[in-house]
């Protein structure tokens, strides 16, 4: 199965999580699995590289953390998004929104470009 | 087949952190969520029929190496890449600077010892310049026997609080008996600490250069027109 571009995942990276977590919250291992699963693999985050990336969303504020025992019994970091990661998760869906109207005119005029 | 008896999870995961803690930029935090996320990948592989030990190994290398690891967790950790850099230089600082004052305080006393039991100038200035050859001696021989053993593992002796207390109480102990020392005419025992101090110096400048001259030579390549 052919893969999404590393660009193109990285710019998608932001708005995917902050969608996860406005639908419930999460922990890395799960939002990796979520991902994978909806994208049918064709986005894989690396396991080291999702965290940095979460952390940075942190110290925006977009979302929180906060440790919990799972049912398993161990602990695991959870996070969940804030109510400025939700204003910043709307701007995202009209940025995304946006770009799919312009793509989806251009390529009815000159569908050659596909 | 794996052998249960042998291999220990916990203690390998324990080994794992540890070497992260160690080696890279990244926060206590950090470590222990990376580790609830290994376990989570350990379970999966475990249950589809890999032992632990091949799960570990597994788990271990879909997180990353602990190069990469640092590099990713460098755009979010500034802060701790910052401090895990400087930290060696604050250490072999502190080091120089205890060793120093342990020479001062070796110094005093032997001053104030002379003073106590009444030794002349000449016959003390003889035991200062041997106490601090003798410092010297065990500074070296400590060295060479890491160097020997190959265990270049200084972080016990160059614990931070270890060495700032030693600075501190080693001060404190040459200020309480500063006016007596100054008073006493053993100024020749004060120019052999100055001395001292001055070629102790020289000896860190001089295996500095050594150092920094067999490194560059072993590592230039020689460019081929």
């Amino acid at each position: 199965m052919e893969k999404l571009s590393k660009e193109l995942i990285g710019a998608s990276t932001i708005p995917i999580i902050l969608s996860i977590l406005s639908k419930n919250e999460s922990y890395g291992y799960e939002i990796i699995q979520n991902v994978k699963k909806i994208s049918n693999g064709k986005i894989e985050y690396g396991d080291g590289t999702l965290y940095p990336v979460l952390h940075k969303l942190e110290k925006k504020e977009l979302i929180a953390s906060y440790w919990k025992v799972a049912d398993s019994g161990r602990k695991r970091k959870y996070y969940k998004i804030s109510d400025k990661g939700k204003k910043e998760l709307l701007t995202e869906k009209e940025n995304w929104t946006v770009i799919n109207q312009i793509i989806s005119k251009l390529w009815k005029i000159e569908p050659n470009l596909i | 087949m794996e052998n249960r008896a042998k291999f220990n999870l916990k203690h390998s995961i324990d080994v794992w952190k540890t070497e992260l803690s160690q080696n890279s930029n990244m926060t206590r935090d950090n470590i222990n969520e990376l580790e609830s996320h290994l376990q989570d990948e350990i379970q999966e592989l475990v249950k589809l029929g890999l032992s632990n030990a091949e799960s570990l190994l597994i788990a271990k290398n879909r997180i990353g190496n602990i190069k990469n690891l640092t590099t990713e967790y460098s755009k979010v950790n500034n802060e701790v890449y910052f401090k895990n850099t400087i930290t060696p230089y604050l250490k072999g600082i502190l080091f120089f600077l205890t060793y120093i004052s342990i020479a001062e305080l070796l110094t005093h006393s032997s001053i104030l010892i002379a003073y106590k039991i009444g030794l002349n100038e000449g016959y003390l200035n003889l035991i200062t310049i041997e106490l601090l050859i003798l410092l010297t001696c065990i500074l070296l021989i400590f060295f060479y026997k890491k160097y020997k053993h190959g265990n270049f593992n200084m972080r016990k002796l160059t614990n931070i609080p270890v060495l700032v207390s030693t600075i501190i109480v080693s001060k404190f102990l040459i200020y309480l008996n500063l006016d007596i020392t100054y008073s006493i005419k053993f100024s020749i025992m004060q120019n052999n600490l100055y001395a001292y101090k001055i070629l102790f110096g020289l000896f860190i400048l001089g295996i500095s250069c050594i150092i920094y001259y067999s490194s560059s030579r072993k590592h230039k390549i020689k460019i081929v027109k």
